[in-house]
């Protein structure tokens, strides 16, 4: 098969999660497909765990200058170079999978890779997908049921300013710790709290150091899946219909796969001996509270424009009967 | 050390290699303090983190990026100086029984290897630190670009300082008596 | 991709090429040659990238006080208490060589920082006192290798940072090699000193003398005691820890013990910024070429070869203790760790070996490295702190390294003699 030994094009996929994560599953899947579809013309290959480039930014600048094809940044990761997308991180905004699905399935998806494109960033986003669920608050020693639950508390977090923002509202310490460094952290107490998905924190046996896991879900966890517009713009049309194609295959596994890890993550933090705690509607209640000026913070940055159309698109996909297909752990 | 060297009689190449000499001296010696006063400030900020998560439970949010940022630039700033006085770690024990003149050669093609090397990452750098304006700083309100700009200026001045090693070597082949004395190779971590 | 980068690297480095350079120009120039330079700007983005990193900081601060206990005096209150201890046996000298290391290795993270502080002591004093210096070398350089074994280390910061382990448990689990190493070079040690009889260097010192010099070198003995109470109280986290010894040597040697003055200060940090300045950018260049292997699939061609071996995980760890005792010839602890940690990590990983178990095998194979002929920084510095040709350090050396190599493995297939500690803190 001298076509596969010899391809025509390289596309590079670069990304900092490791083999074992669902992302490297989605790349995998997408690998086959383009693969399959341009019959060995075109070879992928996939470097995880910051392989290919260190972090976050390093990937993102890769994206830029062409070096890399393909690179996938939480909303965090992107909110550096492309503030307005942050608001998809705006906490307790999507209500469940069904209805994230939904929205970032629709219009919205096409207006912010225009947003991206028109900053001229490098930067073609091609879908938005799962990377492990939902961001819930995990504590080393106090049990947290309501927001002053956190008060004083060193809560591990990126740099982001959102992030340090809502963990400010609930009045908590926001402390910034290098990934690498948190199991340590919360190991030894300097820090005493962390916000991750389930998957993650078991991933990274963050659990061990761990007691309390408070279901709060103030975030959904979309990956924002890049392609580096100098590379897609020399790609031949036909070569991009395989590309879209492997995309769809990500997509599909990648929203799969955190739906069941997330119930085995939950069933390892227990079986470590943590508890796992569910809020009411009036403990949830409590928190959306304490978190709403955040929007507020997010507008006077950012404009009103892509929060009023998040809302509208929630609305209509809730409309669609997403709300009724709830999600299992909130 | 340009006391060592006979003194430049008119326009020659040693004068050229006498003149960059005290200009890489200049740079590199510029260079040198203030990596000192950068690796001072790193020890500070990390100090300042420390104190204020633990004593005041009040975590500072932009000390780990500008201390690491501070350490790139202090590596950098240092290097020429290194380079210059031969203070890079190299394996020697391979060259050191090949006839004088043989070694001389090889010096040369290495410092060219170098200053290319150099010149490529050079001019890759103008891109690195344009892509850098977009993209702000984790928890700093300026653009990663100012952060990125040791780069063009660390390449700049070691390319610098191989161009002088490059001249000298070249000479030293053509002339070995000239006075075109190779910066002195030692091994660097011994910590005196 | 060709492999043309591997071979021009070295070449470059056969003939005397700066480490950091060779790194660089390997890489730049098999990309040019296959007409690959699209991909040239992944080695400036991991040179700038591969230093930005917050662990890596721990570096630059153990440099920094290294250098302020060597200028500070610190270090040699260390031998004096040594020497109270243990100096009136026979080949008492040589013990408080060992001691000293020991004690020193819970400050320092390098081994080549212990072998010039010490060595520049202890060399003179030994030949003094009727031991050869090659001897006296040769013992100076092999126990220093317990300097990055016994935490803190400036090579497992480097591994922990590149293949995302704790940093803490691989601390914990370096201390048992260390005390193995150093313990069997101890009674190594004292057979010998019965077959040459070796000196006698002092009449064995009171208790009150012993007090005395207690108290001088308290401060120093309480730096191991602050840094690692403070990690685990969550004072500071293990990076911190560096600033944090950096600090107290400092405020130790300004203002309790008097030995350094405020204007010795310009001297001691510009030393430290040129030392960590050299030894970041090699990192930096070392990811660079690490980034290299890893798009030119040459990690996989290794791996496939060493799986090739044997699929019995026992043999492949005796194979691997091979490639990597062979590598440590050639390459220093640091760089070796950086290239062929992502290559054997993973393949060993798969094959249900503890990564912090891995981990602490390779770091302690490549530290025992930084010994051997031809390429070991620790020869070359007590070789030139000696005034002694390496041929002849290396001849004394060899009990020693034997020593070492049991001692590897041992660790190697007695995973409880590494993993109990950090296990025991929580760490593993
Ligand atoms: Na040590
Ligand atoms: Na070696």
């Amino acid at each position: 098969t001298s076509a596969k030994d010899q391809p025509e094009r390289i596309i590079t996929i670069g990304f900092l999660s490791s083999p074992e994560d669902e992302d490297y599953k989605g790349a995998a899947a997408f690998k086959e497909v383009v693969e399959r579809e341009t019959v060995g013309r075109v070879r992928v290959d996939i470097f995880p765990s910051g392989q290919f480039c260190g972090n976050e930014r390093e990937c993102l600048d890769g994206l830029g200058s062409g070096l890399l094809d393909i690179h996938m940044t939480t909303v965090g990761g992107i909110g550096r170079l492309f503030g307005a997308a942050q608001v998809l991180d705006l906490p307790y905004l999507l209500p469940n999978d069904a209805v994230a699905h939904c929205v970032l399935d629709g219009p919205m998806l096409d207006q912010l890779r225009r947003a991206a494109l028109e900053r001229d960033l490098g930067l073609r986003l091609m879908v938005i997908s799962d990377t492990g669920g939902w961001r819930h608050l995990a504590t080393a020693n106090k049990a947290i049921h309501k927001p002053q639950d956190l008060a004083g508390l060193k809560i591990r977090s990126t740099p982001s300013a959102m992030q340090q923002e809502l963990l400010r509202l609930f009045g908590a310490n926001p402390t910034p710790i290098a990934w690498g460094e948190v199991y340590t952290a919360l190991a030894t107490g300097v820090v005493e709290g962390t916000k991750n998905s389930v998957q993650d924190i078991v991933g990274a046996k963050l659990h061990e150091a761990l007691d309390y896991l408070t279901l709060d879900g103030h975030a959904y966890m979309a990956a924002m899946w890049w392609y580096s517009e100098k590379q897609w713009a020399m790609l031949p049309e036909q070569d991009r219909a395989a590309v879209e194609k492997g995309f769809a295959a990500l997509k599909t596994i990648t929203r799969r796969l955190p739906k069941e890890g997330e119930q085995q993550a939950l069933d390892a933090f227990k079986a470590a001996g943590g508890t796992v705690i569910t809020l009411d509607a009036e403990e949830k209640a409590a928190f959306v509270k304490a978190a709403q000026p955040l929007r507020a913070w997010y507008k006077d940055r950012y404009g009103p424009e892509w929060l009023d159309l998040l809302t509208a698109e929630i609305a209509r996909c809730e409309g669609l009967g997403g709300s009724s297909r709830g999600h299992a752990i909130r | 050390m340009p006391e060592n060297q006979p003194k430049p009689s008119g326009f020659s190449i040693l004068s050229i290699i006498h003149g960059l000499g005290r200009i890489n001296q200049g740079l590199s010696r510029a260079g040198r303090t203030l990596s000192v006063v950068f690796l001072m400030a790193m020890l500070g900020i990390v100090l300042l983190q420390v104190l204020f998560r633990y004593a005041l439970n009040d975590s500072l949010i932009w000390t780990e990026e500008l201390a690491k940022a501070l350490m790139v630039w202090s590596a950098f700033l240092v290097a020429p100086w290194a380079y210059r006085r031969g203070a890079a770690v190299a394996i020697l024990m391979l060259i050191t029984p090949l006839p004088v003149r043989l070694q001389a050669a090889l010096k040369i093609l290495i410092d060219a290897l170098v200053l290319w090397i150099l010149f490529v990452l050079f001019e890759l750098s103008f891109g690195f630190v344009a892509r850098g304006a977009d993209i702000s700083a984790a928890s700093l309100p300026i653009p990663m670009a100012f952060f990125y700009a040791i780069m063009p200026i660390g390449l700049l001045t070691l390319m610098s300082v191989a161009i002088e090693h490059l001249l000298r070597g070249v000479m030293h082949l053509i002339d070995p008596d000239g006075g075109y004395p190779l910066a002195p190779a030692r091994p660097v971590i011994e910590g005196e | 991709m060709s492999l043309a980068y591997f071979w021009i690297f070295i070449f470059l480095l056969a003939i005397g090429t700066p480490v950091v350079f060779a790194l660089l120009i390997g890489p730049g120039l098999s990309l040019v040659i296959d007409g690959q330079g699209r991909y040239l700007p992944a080695l400036l983005s991991r040179l700038y990238n591969g230093m930005d990193s917050f662990p890596l900081m721990a570096v630059p601060f153990f440099i920094l006080a290294g250098e302020i206990m060597n200028r500070g005096g610190i270090t040699e209150a260390l031998v004096r208490f040594s020497q109270s201890l243990i100096g009136h046996v026979r080949g008492g000298l040589a013990q408080v060589n060992i001691l000293s290391s020991i004690l020193f290795a819970g400050l320092s993270g390098s081994a080549v920082a212990d072998t010039s502080a010490l060595g520049k002591m202890l060399i003179p004093a030994m030949h003094k006192s009727g031991y050869s210096r090659p001897f006296a070398a040769a013992i100076t350089a092999a126990s220093s290798v317990v300097g990055p074994i016994i935490p803190p280390s400036g090579i497992m910061i480097i591994y922990a940072f590149i293949m995302n382990v704790s940093v803490g448990g691989l601390f914990a689990a370096g201390i048992v090699p260390g005390i193995l190493i150093a313990g069997g070079m101890m009674v190594l040690t004292a057979r010998l000193a019965r077959s040459r009889n070796y000196p006698i260097s002092n009449r064995k010192a009171s208790l009150r003398e012993r007090y005395d010099i207690f108290k001088i070198s308290f401060p120093a003995l309480l730096t191991p005691v602050i840094l690692l109470g403070g990690i685990l109280a969550g004072i500071f986290t293990p990076t911190e820890a560096a600033a944090i010894a950096a600090a107290y040597a400092l405020v130790v040697a300004l203002f309790v013990t008097r030995t350094l003055r405020f204007r010795d200060l310009p001297d001691v940090f510009r030393e430290a910024a040129m030392q960590s300045g050299v030894v970041l950018l090699l990192v930096g260049a070392a990811l660079s070429f690490a980034w290299m292997i890893s798009v030119s699939g040459m990690a996989d061609t290794i791996a496939s070869g060493l799986g090739g071996v044997s699929d019995n995980v026992l043999i492949l760890l005796f194979a691997v203790n091979i490639l990597l005792f062979i590598v440590g010839m050639f390459l220093d602890a640091g760089p070796a760790i950086m290239i062929l940690g992502p290559v054997l990590g993973p393949l060993f990983i798969n094959l249900g070996v503890d990564p912090l178990h891995f981990a602490i095998v390779m770091c302690v194979n490549v530290t025992v490295g930084l010994a051997t002929p031809p390429m070991g920084l620790v020869l070359f510095v007590a070789a030139s702190v000696s005034g002694e040709k390496v041929e002849s350090i290396i001849r004394e050396m060899l009990p020693f390294l034997a020593v070492q190599v049991f001692v590897i493995f041992l660790i190697t297939y007695i995973p409880a003699l590494t993993m109990t500690l950090p296990r025991l803190m929580g760490l593993g």
